[in-house]
């Protein structure tokens, strides 16, 4: 079985947050899931996660080699997961935009993890919870 | 001028090439073709293949001959200004990495706008011509060039502005469809038809700059 991509396992622990039962079409991901699961808990546990995980993105473009999001699941655990149910703030996104505006590197890590998720998603038959509007 | 036209050396060959009034001008650019149109070609064809986009996929041969023929019309436009402007005299490996210049610069322009009009054009798109090519260099540049762009148009907030931009690319640059933006949490409370609105307006603000692409 091909390997999981972060985006459709993510897509996954949404709908099966617990990983309890799962269906046996996914378990062969199970200890990728859990671990994610696992990660996604430790995260949780920080209130200021949110907040955390946006004012780490720069304004502008990477500096580094490698773009900020290249592997960097604890940023889209923080977005896909846990903040549409906590309701992501409009500087929050400003922040998101005007980086993935600027940085092609992380606009090219960004859309194939949310394309995966998304279409996972769908097939999973899930739906995106609406937050706030802002 | 008893020379017979296939001893032509490179220097008297592009001499005879640049004067239409020379007996030996044809003959000029017959021995031109022979020599360097093949490697014209080939030059054409790598820049192709390094787009790796898929218009270019889809209509190669066509994209290549569209190309080459305009380094021609470019070598000889202006009275042959640009062949004139050859100053390696006889030195055979420097006009083939003139040549290759030509070329690499002639079809990357070409590319480039070629792209940017299917970022520009919803028809395009939707025929599956434009697309996302993670690995192309010249995909991240015109992307850049799009959000300098439009960065400097119209003052708008910059909430407002910055979101725009970033659907317009992930619309453009990476194929997301108006569900698929909606179901990102910064942009799920969209209202009815901003996609469209949006993506409508930033084409209508970029199409005049397509030169500059």
């Amino acid at each position: 079985m091909e390997e999981v991509s972060l985006g459709k396992a993510l897509a996954i622990l949404r709908v099966y947050p617990d990983c309890n039962p799962l269906p046996p079409a996914y378990e062969p991901w199970r200890e990728v899931l859990l671990s994610l699961r696992e990660r996604r808990e430790q995260l949780q546990a920080d209130a200021d996660i949110i907040s955390k995980t946006f004012t780490a993105i720069p304004a502008q473009g990477c500096e580094m080699e490698q773009g900020l999001l290249a592997g960097n699941s604890d940023f889209f655990l923080v977005y896909l997961l846990i903040a549409p149910f906590a309701a992501t703030g409009p500087s929050e996104c400003l922040r998101l935009f005007q980086h993935l505006n600027g940085c092609y590197m992380c606009f090219e890590e960004y859309t194939p993890v949310f394309r995966d998720y998304y279409y996972m998603l769908q097939d999973l038959g899930g739906s995106v919870p609406i937050s706030k509007s802002h | 001028m008893s020379k017979s036209p296939s001893l032509l050396s490179l220097r008297e060959m592009l001499r005879y090439c640049c004067e239409p009034s020379s007996p030996y001008w044809n003959y000029a650019w017959n021995e031109f073709n022979k020599r360097y149109k093949a490697y014209i070609y080939g030059s054409v064809k790598r820049c192709c293949y390094a787009w790796q986009a898929p218009h270019v996929k889809k209509q190669l041969s066509e994209v290549v001959n569209d190309i080459v023929e305009i380094v021609f019309e470019k070598l000889c436009v202006d009275n042959y200004k640009v062949l004139r402007g050859f100053e390696g005299e006889d030195n055979e490996p420097m006009f083939h990495s003139w040549l290759a210049t030509i070329c690499y610069r002639t079809s990357n322009r070409y590319l480039r706008q070629k792209w940017f009009d299917t970022v520009l054009d919803e028809g395009a798109m939707a025929s599956g011509e434009g697309g996302f090519s993670a690995s192309s260099e010249f995909i991240r540049e015109i992307y850049e060039n799009v959000v300098h762009l439009l960065r400097t148009l119209p003052k708008r907030k910059t909430e407002v502005r910055e979101r725009d931009l970033n659907i317009f690319l992930l619309y453009t640059f990476a194929g997301f469809s108006d569900p698929m933006l909606r179901a990102s949490g910064c942009l799920q409370s969209l209202g009815y038809r901003v996609v469209d609105v949006v993506i409508h307006r930033l084409r209508k603000e970029l199409a005049p700059y397509r030169d500059s692409f």
